[in-house]
């Protein structure tokens, strides 16, 4: 009494998550096939984005860059547009509003004092704001950009 | 009293009877929300830190009255939907013009998860951050429904379904 006899004889057991010999390879060339088609994805999601911005481009919007529709980024910015800090000007102060629900954005225009400029200022569905300064005088009338159309409409230059 | 009466109508009379408005698409519901909203701001006891605050409060408490009026058996019974919704947006006097009647009908139609972010960040040019803090949400919430009401408004256009 008192001591414990325990054998160790006998087939060990098995125990049925037991990594078998040729299984972690397995997984190994899983993992890498894995991160292959993720690759492939990401190459794919990217050459996506790049036909949208072609097709973006070539919808009449002119030099605007990819995201809502009228975003206007530094490449875009001409001789009549400079980009200038936001004032957060209320729809009361401005001159003219536009609402574009569909599009995603707001613009608050306002002449200002110097002669034919208008300073535009643009809201965005993702929360992000921009300011313009244009000045009318450089811009065509038959310009397609957005910013400077509205510029145009803001002092009267389009009906 | 009195006073505090005056500045409360004279500041936010026309901007919360829009917003009301939206919600209940019809002029005399929208001014009993926004009159609701006033006395209960002026029982309120709670103190106002700021003009922000204060504005943030009215506009939740009419949004919140003018959804509890919706959701009450009363005007669920009472209230013909369609036919109210006909004037909508000949009752909003935006401070500034509106060119396009087609687009505000279908953002009032939407539902009201939508409506409200889309009306406030369009209408009343709030910014999310602000939408955000008047709704008690979070604002990735606020940029999601915008994104997902402006989707509903173009089909609303497009298909003409509600």
């Amino acid at each position: 009494m008192g001591i414990q006899e325990v054998k160790r004889g006998g087939a060990a057991p098995e125990y049925p998550n037991t990594r078998k010999s040729g299984q972690a390879e397995g997984f190994h060339e899983r993992l890498q096939q894995n991160m292959k088609y993720r690759g492939q994805e990401k190459e794919e999601v990217a050459g996506t984005e790049a036909q949208t911005g072609k097709v973006q481009e070539k919808s009449g919007l002119g030099r605007i860059g990819a995201g809502l529709g009228i975003r206007v980024n530094s490449t875009a910015l001409t001789e009549a547009l400079q980009t200038v800090e936001v004032k957060h000007m209320s729809y009361e102060e401005s001159d003219n509003v536009r609402i574009a629900v569909t599009e995603g954005y707001t613009l608050k225009g306002k002449i200002q004092e110097a002669e034919a400029q208008v300073y535009v200022e643009a809201k965005y569905e993702d929360g992000r704001m921009e300011a313009y300064q244009v000045d009318t005088k450089k811009v065509s009338e038959e310009t397609e950009h957005a910013i400077e159309r509205f510029a145009l409409e803001t002092i009267g230059g389009l009906s | 009293m009195e006073q505090r009466w005056n500045y409360l109508v004279e500041e936010y009379q026309s901007m919360l009877y829009r917003i009301a408005f939206s919600n209940m698409k019809n002029r005399a519901d929208a001014e009993d929300a926004v009159q609701e909203a006033f006395l209960r701001y002026m029982k309120d006891e709670k103190p106002i830190q700021n003009k922000e605050h204060e504005k943030a409060w009215l506009i939740r408490t009419t949004i919140h009255i003018c959804l509890d009026i919706l959701k009450s058996g009363w005007y669920q019974r009472t209230v013909p939907w369609n036919e109210s919704f006909a004037s909508a947006t000949q009752n909003i006097y935006l401070p500034y013009q509106v060119k396009d009647d087609r687009t505000l009908e279908a953002v009032l139609r939407l539902p009201v998860h939508y409506r409200n972010p889309i009306y406030l960040f369009y209408y009343e040019d709030y910014t999310i951050h602000e939408i955000a803090g008047v709704l008690n949400e979070k604002e990735a919430t606020i940029k999601t429904r915008l994104r997902r009401g402006r989707e509903e408004v173009k089909k609303i256009l497009t298909e003409g379904r509600p």
